[in-house]
């Protein structure tokens, strides 16, 4: 397992939006996270990078079992977590390039003497920094538009430069806030071959996904949250079939005998 | 960026970019061959000094987001290090430059590490009490800094071979080494801002949460740009210091602050010939505008106005991810969109 959440809890005020969650991730895998709306799906992302501080509960990642529970968002990026976002934060006023290229900040290490005098292996750092960007631009089908201004991209364009920003900072595990939310179809599908070629490098993928399409085909494992709570974790099939899935997504059924 | 700044950029991008700077700094050099007037090279002069400090705040506002409103403090902090290591120690004006860079630098730390736990709104409050607070420091520490008499500092000089070279009260030295400042400013803040380091910093002011979770330590990197924003103040403190040959604290006031912050608008953030072009011409405007005498402030405030309604991101704003890596032509932008188009087919 690469990533185990132990009993996570978190709490704003009096509403819990997090109640004992655990939830583990094995190297390579593709971890489905379903719910309705205000299930605390994202708040689950928060929480493990970084960005929220869960109150009680405990994360370890990595093959030594490092424990990261309380560190800072930057640091758990460094040792390998990468996110998108649900609502696609690029970086807008730099280029699509750039975009990727300030993902590599956290494996490049230019100090800034050598920026000032524009040291040779300053030279050569940024020169693979941007070979490596280009690369990363042409894996997720971006490299035509490398010099756009990132905001003048489309929404589902987007989502795809914040793949490849992610994936700039070297994770091993990638986690994906939505990330088909708002595409047509067509461009789920390349969505769906670039997830899935992402996890045949050996990176493990936790994604939080509306479109039950997306999540069927993508996930070997799948786990549903419902008002803070885990509610249930099997195999696509048993969670398509399962009552309280059912229950938590459609409402209960009324039993047609006592009406 | 809208379609007129595109426009303006087009028009200039058939020329290589590096001769027009060699063929704009030779001008430069060659200006007093023209014209030796005293007044005019005294205006370019404190122009220059504040192309400096606008760059300076650059790095920390137009790149990092951090809005500064006591940048002064700074610009005091280098000019106050000359003065009085120059009064009580007699160190020379060549001999200070480290000093001051050091202590404006340190002095933006030590007030940033405190400082920069607030964003937005909050730090630029923070940071104008803090100018004032400065300024009105320098005002009652006679024993040190002179009290609001000030203090008489050394003009520059130069050893020659079997000369000595006083710079004194002469405007044309002053351009010449205000000219190779400005150079060397410019150099350094370029070269953050196509680094890492300035990726960093403008990751940090579109959107700080996704920054943090792409690996960058915000608060480090902040401080880093508040850092190197303060010590170019100081750089430029110690020029002005040596070249008035008198520092006081009226010099360092909230007004400097305001006027610094409204030439980075003006000429746009984070675009380093817009804080030159701003710094030149908000210093030159009021000047021209002599003759109107108390209609002068008047016309200044109408320039700046019909500047915010009509370009409000600033002369240069929203250039800066062209100069590398904007697309050739509209053609080629539309042949990109065409191969796109074939991508989302295949």
């Amino acid at each position: 397992m690469i990533l185990e959440v132990k009993n996570i809890s978190k709490h704003f005020g009096g509403i819990s939006a997090l109640n004992n969650i655990s939830i583990a991730v094995a190297k390579a895998e593709i971890v489905g996270l379903i719910g309705p709306n205000g299930a605390g799906k994202t708040t689950f992302f928060n929480c493990i990078t970084g960005i929220y501080r869960p109150d009680a509960g405990k994360i370890t990642f990595g093959e030594y079992r490092e424990e990261i529970t309380h560190f800072a968002a930057h640091r758990i990026s460094e040792r390998g977590i990468a996110r998108t976002f649900q609502s696609a934060r690029v970086f807008a006023s730099m280029s699509v390039l750039e975009n990727v290229m300030a993902g590599t900040f956290s494996r490049t290490c230019g100090k800034l003497w050598g920026t000032l005098i524009r040291s040779r292996r300053i030279l050569e750092e940024e020169e693979a920094v941007r070979r490596r960007s280009e690369e990363l631009l042409r894996f997720v089908k971006l490299n035509s538009r490398a010099s756009s201004l990132a905001s003048s991209l489309p929404f589902g364009l987007q989502r795809r430069l914040e793949i490849a920003r992610a994936l700039a900072a070297e994770p091993r595990l990638l986690l994906m806030d939505e990330p088909a939310a708002g595409m047509n179809a067509g461009e789920k599908q390349e969505l769906l071959e670039i997830i899935r070629k992402i996890c045949a490098q050996g990176i493990s993928i936790l994604i939080i996904e509306h479109d039950m399409k997306v999540v069927m085909g993508l996930c070997q494992r799948i786990a549903v949250l419902d008002s803070g709570e885990k509610i249930y974790e099997g195999s696509p099939q048993d969670v398509q079939s399962n009552s309280k899935v059912v229950e938590a997504y459609l409402g209960k059924k009324r039993d047609a005998s006592k009406s | 960026m809208n379609r007129r700044g595109i426009g303006l950029y087009q028009a200039t991008k058939k020329i290589p970019r590096r001769a027009v700077n060699v063929f704009i700094l030779l001008i430069l050099f060659a200006l007093p061959l023209f014209d030796r007037n005293q007044y005019h090279l005294e205006v370019l002069v404190s122009a220059g000094i504040f192309a400096i400090l606008v760059l300076g705040l650059n790095v920390m506002t137009g790149y990092c987001g951090l809005l500064n409103l006591g940048y002064a403090a700074f610009f005091a902090a280098g000019a106050y290090t000359y003065a009085i290591l120059n009064v009580r120690f007699g160190w020379s004006f060549w001999v200070s430059l480290p000093a001051c860079i050091i202590s404006a630098g340190a002095f933006g730390l030590a007030f940033g590490s405190c400082a920069l736990r607030l964003k937005g709104d909050y730090l630029a409050v923070v940071t104008l009490g803090f100018g004032e607070i400065t300024r009105i420091a320098l005002n009652n520490m006679d024993s040190l800094t002179g009290g609001p008499n000030g203090l008489t500092v050394a003009h520059p000089a130069l050893w020659l071979p079997h000369k000595r070279l006083a710079f004194g009260i002469n405007s044309l030295p002053y351009y010449y080494l205000t000219l190779l400042a400005i150079l060397v400013t410019v150099i350094i803040v370029s070269r953050l801002s196509s680094s890492r380091f300035g990726r960093a910093w403008i990751a940090i002011k579109e959107d700080e949460v996704a920054a943090a979770c792409l690996g960058i330590h915000t608060g480090k990197l902040k401080l880093l740009a508040f850092c190197i924003g303060s010590a170019l103040a100081g750089f430029a403190g110690w020029l002005f210091a040596g070249k008035q040959g008198f520092v006081s604290p009226e010099s360092f006031d909230f007004i400097t602050s305001i006027m610094l912050t409204a030439m980075l608008v003006f000429g746009g953030m984070g675009s380093i010939p817009g804080a030159i072009v701003a710094a030149l011409a908000l210093t030159i405007i009021p000047e021209v505008l002599r003759p109107l005498q108390q209609y002068r402030m008047f016309f200044f405030g109408t320039v700046m106005i019909v500047m915010m309604l009509f370009r409000p991101q600033g002369l240069f704003g929203g250039v800066r991810i062209f100069e590398e890596f904007r697309p050739e032509s509209e053609r080629i932008r539309q042949e990109e969109d065409e191969a796109l188009g074939e991508d989302l087919r295949q």
